[in-house]
């Protein structure tokens, strides 16, 4: 057996350009020149193209399986129609974000009509009392306030009555003193009431508001006395809950407005 | 072909999932012995390949035209490498000891062509054999470029579709790998005779 022929890289690449059709003219002209001329290139030549061509004959494998996909799951997992990316969900979560709020919202306002509706007007004095709570209330209130007018009738009706009962005792929690609910409550409901006619006629808010349904009710003075009971910690939570859903929802509508620019 | 391959790309892109499907029965057969190839065995080869159906699916609305073939086997090219990688931190099966069971029975070579003769079939064989057990042995890079333009039959653009390198990088990996091969070949002298008798002549004439 004579010695392996060893080319330089250049030539090897050539050689291999030159079986798969996949050199200049010039090139081409070069190759062949120097095949005729030298013998071992040529061998290099002809070994290589042996090796080409046995990859080539190598069987193909038959698939164990067929990989077609399943069409009920794959829909359920993703619809490529409908290109469902983060921005997508992002947004969903943000409208989502948007009713609960919304629903949030109108159950505060619901919930402190219960306990202290009659006090419309603004009690400045409470003021310092509740000062964390109000340092975040006031950046909710017109979004709360848009959002409700939207979805009152749709949320704020089913999810009232359970709500009823946890959130006017809890405002007072946070609070210092009976004054609290009644102030905070006050800040809720002062834009909100106004745009919600169909708030009154709810079964599960306090009992003497109901002969008089509409917004007849937010003038009629109710006791106050029932709120001044602890009733648990909820409140804090939920409004944490609902500061997290608008940053949420915030966020979610600013990834929108970038996705679209 | 190339009219009804994008007639169904586009319509599985809109979420009929029946025409990717016949897109997925188009093509399974290259994927899974791409996947093969690069994994070396037949069940990773099949989850890989599998994987990389589901993976293309997910992302169809990523495929802006082109080659399908090219963006589908890059697909599972990456799939492959990932499973390569999570092996690597979990070492399982050596990738220097293909699947020579699943091979021999899913190859055709199993079949016995009556034109051949008994000699001619074991050359043939063992040609294979060897084949793939160089094949297994080198590296990735070059052996990605070797299976695609000898087995899988790419052009050198397609390669470079798949792979996402340069020509003079795909020429220069297919050149070391084939060169590879034909060391292996020659060790175990399977080069064709022809070429060994006429190296045998040549010797004979320089001495």
């Amino acid at each position: 057996m004579t010695a392996q022929p060893q080319l330089n890289e250049h030539d090897l690449e050539l050689l291999s350009a030159y079986i798969d059709g996949q050199v200049s003219a010039d090139e081409r002209r070069t190759i062949e020149r120097r095949l005729a001329e030298e013998a071992e290139l040529r061998q290099m030549y002809e070994e290589l193209r042996a090796t080409v061509q046995a990859l080539r004959d190598l069987e193909p494998l038959r698939p164990p399986r067929s990989f077609t996909l399943d069409p009920a799951k794959v829909a359920v997992q993703r619809p490529p129609a409908a290109r469902l990316g983060w921005g997508r969900l992002l947004q969903v979560a943000g409208v989502f974000a948007a009713v609960l709020v919304a629903a949030i919202g109108a159950l505060n306002v619901l919930g402190s009509m219960g306990a202290g509706a009659p006090s419309v007007a603004v009690q400045p004095t409470a003021a310092p009392a509740t000062e964390p709570m109000l340092a975040a209330v006031p950046t909710k209130a017109p979004t709360v306030a848009a959002e409700a007018r939207e979805s009152a009738p749709l949320a704020a009706v089913p999810t009232l009555q359970p709500g009823n009962g946890i959130a006017a005792p809890s405002s007072l929690d946070n609070g210092s003193g009976p004054a609290t609910p009644q102030a905070l409550a006050t800040v809720l409901v002062t834009p909100e009431v106004a745009a919600l006619p169909g708030v009154a006629p709810q079964p599960a808010t306090a009992p003497p508001a109901i002969s008089s349904p509409g917004a007849v009710n937010l003038t009629q003075p109710t006791p106050v006395a029932e709120p001044a009971t602890p009733g648990g910690a909820p409140d804090l939570t939920l409004l944490l809950v609902t500061v997290v859903i608008v940053a949420l929802a915030g966020g979610g509508i600013l990834l929108w407005k970038r996705s679209r620019g | 072909m190339a009219n009804e391959e994008l007639r169904l790309v586009a319509a599985a892109q809109r979420g009929d999932v029946e025409s990717f499907n016949a897109l997925v029965r188009l093509y399974e057969g290259r994927v899974y012995n791409l996947c093969y190839r690069l994994l070396g065995d037949a069940d990773s080869a099949a989850d890989a390949a599998q994987d990389a159906f589901l993976s293309a699916y997910r992302h169809l609305h990523a495929f802006r035209g082109g080659s399908f073939r090219s963006w589908l086997l890059r697909i599972a090219t990456n799939v492959c490498y990932d499973a390569l990688r999570a092996r690597q931190r979990r070492p399982v099966v050596s990738l220097n000891a293909p699947d020579e069971t699943a091979a021999e029975e899913s190859s055709s070579l199993q079949i016995v062509d009556t034109s051949e003769s008994p000699d001619e079939f074991a050359l043939r064989r063992e040609l294979a054999r060897a084949i793939e057990a160089g094949l297994a042995q080198l590296p990735l890079d070059q052996r990605l470029v070797v299976v695609l333009c000898d087995l899988q039959g790419l052009t050198y653009e397609e390669i470079a579709e798949v792979t996402g390198a340069n020509l003079g990088t795909i020429k220069s990996r297919l050149s070391r790998g084939r060169a590879r091969l034909r060391d292996l070949l020659r060790q175990e002298e399977l080069l064709p005779l022809r070429f060994r008798h006429n190296e045998e002549a040549d010797g004979a004439a320089r001495m």
